[in-house]
């Protein structure tokens, strides 16, 4: 053979078999190929092996995919054994060579040691946005599964518009729209978006500002936050910033500003808008690398950013955005949500304020000497499926656990229930720490019902405030 | 050889006179009564011209009667070519020496692009059939295929596979309490906001909802209150 003909077949030997495999990973992926995968995970799940799970990704974001693991690892609390169905719940759809499917999972965990004798097992429904793609080998990996609200929470083109909350986001080439459980995201509405294949995400939050702060001060006011929580974060520059949108003619009293974080390899860009006290932060995050590379991607996903209404009353504007999100409305000093029939008149010449936190909904009213009063409903988690007694009592004392509040064994009257069919008590706090013995008195009413754990909490720093919370506390009205 | 300071030159001369330098016989002054004529170094030079000719004679002479004697050998099949060789060698050493004792200058500008112009020429003029110039071609186009797959080889053999990474989300996990639905959100941010809330309002009872696993697992290890 001569040397050109050994040259030729040395290069097509070497070379079909990497050709054949990019052939191969860019096959298109079946469903039946997606349902073969799930069933695998199921039956991963059936084993107790969260690790034998996650063994088959092959992630293309480990901070999402650890988050994943950490969820899973949850189901198996003292002897549970989870039965998982999966199934396709859409049309898969591709974004580059990789499949992304919407997944419904039908879980059943029985076996937990002090489960009630009349419930022995619990059924509970996830669903979740899984990215798959082909390997060199035709194999069908997955790359990223993140848990999404059952409620149909959906988006159009990975565009989240929210017209209450006066914004529009998304729909750049290549970014997956994941709307957040409301639960996890302390704020009127969240969601990530991933760069599909990449460790890319951009998580959006639009959250009400207590303190009615700048950009500028909220963005360091979030960053310093983080830095509380992971210490290797440094905060590297905040600088003034408007949204590729709006510099052109920028609405009046629209601001901007933007922080860059380092954080171990990681590296992320929070970006912060604000018009009037609602803020819209944008987080944008991956490894060092990811974000210098792709630079242009996360452009052209800030440039789909923009306001609404730029014309829009700004408190008009934040009611709407709480109506929407809580059901809640403020009037005057009368708070009243029709959602879940609740309403409650704090005390006159109080300031009012709603908040955003993962709860159902929260408002506090604050005299000038500091004594408050809030309003609290928490939803039932899915898994309790109703609120009774016991757990809304345990619950309670996780909430003043975090608050650093000592509740004593008879700091709390006896049940007592209602018309409305809920049953209520009182838990009387001591003062708590340095400001013990001369600290604010506290009590903490609590009033259960199946779907709405409802708490009104009282501050009282000064001894004239404490008849007027006494009536403004009676003024709760349940339907 | 003396040399100008040469010490030992003072100790060898007669009677203390110091013995000259190799560079002083031509200025030391002639002896007393000598003074060599015109006719003196004509006959010199002459009678060593005759002894030459006399000994080109003697030679040329008994060749003459000694060659005779022998017989002319047969010449080889080779002799021509080795001959000829042994010339070529010979020119070719002599013109080697020769060039060699000149520095090669440096070629112009000019000249560079004339031959590299040359030479693409003639690359894309040549036949595509020839075997070296195939090889050549296929080796200069697919080195980047052979240095991709030998760094993949050493890869696989040495490396240690793609880069463990603890993505700062999964360290929040631990940072958080597990009863709240935060402490498993798949993002950092989500950490900030419950911070930067209680910084706001240190008095108030967190704003977090239960996570969906939080009274299982309270009902696991002990039992609700």
């Amino acid at each position: 053979m001569t040397r050109c003909g050994t040259w030729f077949t040395v290069l097509v030997v070497g070379t079909a078999p990497i050709c054949a495999q990019a052939s191969e990973a860019r096959r298109a992926i079946a469903r039946e190929e997606i349902r073969s995968l799930l069933q695998r995970l199921d039956e991963a799940l059936a084993h107790r092996d969260v690790r034998e799970y996650g063994a088959a990704f092959a992630p293309d974001h480990p901070g999402a995919h650890a988050i994943r693991m950490k969820q899973l690892e949850q189901l198996f609390v003292d002897g549970t054994r989870v039965t998982q169905e999966s199934t396709i719940a859409g049309d898969p759809r591709t974004v580059g060579d990789r499949t992304i499917v919407r997944v419904e999972h039908r879980i059943r965990a029985e076996g937990c040691k002090n489960a009630p004798a009349d419930k022995p097992a619990e059924h509970f429904r996830e669903d979740t946005i899984l990215v798959v793609r082909r390997d060199a080998a035709g194999n069908v990996v997955p790359t990223l599964e993140v848990e999404v609200p059952t409620d149909g929470h959906a988006t159009t083109n990975d565009v989240l518009r929210c017209p209450p909350c006066n914004y529009e986001f998304g729909g750049a080439p290549g970014w997956l729209c994941v709307p957040a459980l409301s639960e996890r995201a302390p704020a009127l509405e969240a969601a990530t978006f991933y760069f599909v294949g990449t460790d890319l995400a951009c998580d959006v939050s639009v959250q009400f500002d207590s303190k009615n702060r700048t950009a500028i001060e909220m963005a360091r006011h979030l960053g310093e936050s983080l830095r509380k929580r992971e210490s290797t974060a440094k905060l590297l520059d905040v600088t003034a910033w408007l949204p590729p949108a709006h510099r052109q003619e920028p609405p009046a009293g629209l601001e901007g500003a933007r922080l860059e974080l380092s954080i171990g390899a990681e590296q992320a860009v929070l970006f912060v808008v604000t018009f009037g006290a609602l803020h819209h932060t944008l987080f944008v995050r991956g490894l060092e690398t990811s974000m210098r590379q792709r630079t242009k991607n996360v452009q052209d996903l800030l440039a789909t950013y923009r306001v609404l209404d730029t014309n829009a009353d700004r408190a008009k504007a934040i009611a709407t955005a709480f109506l929407a999100h809580t059901g809640g409305v403020v009037t005057g000093q009368a708070y009243h949500n029709e959602r879940y029939g609740i309403s409650l008149t704090g005390p006159d010449g109080w300031q009012v304020q709603q908040r955003s936190g993962s709860s159902l909904f929260r408002v506090v009213w604050e005299s000038p000497r500091g004594s408050r009063l809030y309003l609290s409903g928490f939803g039932s988690p899915r898994r309790l499926g109703a609120w009774c007694p016991l757990s809304a009592d345990d619950w309670v004392h996780n909430l003043c656990d975090a608050n650093d509040l000592r509740l004593g064994e008879d700091a709390a009257t006896a049940w007592v229930e209602h018309k409305c069919g809920g049953r209520s008590r009182t838990y009387v706090c001591p003062p708590r720490g340095a400001d013990a013995p001369n600290g604010p008195q506290r009590e903490i009413f609590v009033l259960v019902q199946e779907d709405l754990l409802l708490v009104v909490d009282r501050i009282i720093a000064a001894a004239d405030d404490a008849d007027v919370l006494e009536r403004a506390a009676k003024s709760l009205h349940v339907r | 050889m003396n040399d100008r300071h040469d010490e030992n030159d003072a100790a060898i001369g007669p009677s203390g006179t110091p013995f000259p330098g190799e560079h002083e016989w031509l200025e030391l002054p002639m002896p007393p009564g000598f003074a060599p004529t015109a006719e003196f170094a004509d006959a010199a030079m002459q009678s060593c011209h005759d002894e030459e000719l006399i000994a080109d004679r003697d030679l040329e002479n008994a060749l003459r009667d000694a060659l005779p004697t022998f017989a002319l050998p047969t010449p080889s099949s080779d002799f021509v070519a080795r001959t000829v060789g042994a010339i070529a060698s010979d020119e070719s050493r002599r013109w080697h020496d020769l060039l060699a004792r000149h520095s090669a200058p440096e070629p112009s500008p000019e000249f560079v692009a004339r031959t590299i112009a040359a030479l693409a020429d003639e690359r894309s003029t040549a036949p595509l059939d020839t075997a070296v110039g195939f090889s050549a071609r296929i080796l200069r186009r697919a080195w980047p295929l052979f240095a991709i797959a030998a760094g993949f080889v050493l890869w696989l053999l040495f490396g240690d596979g793609p880069r463990q990474i603890d993505p700062f989300e999964a360290r929040l996990v631990h940072a958080e309490r597990r009863v709240f639905a935060h402490a498993f959100a798949p993002t950092a941010l989500a950490a900030a906001l419950t911070v930067a809330e209680r910084d706001d309002d240190p008095l108030a009872l967190p704003d977090w909802a239960p996570d969906r696993t939080w009274l299982p697992r309270r009902t696991a290890s002990g039992g609700p209150r």
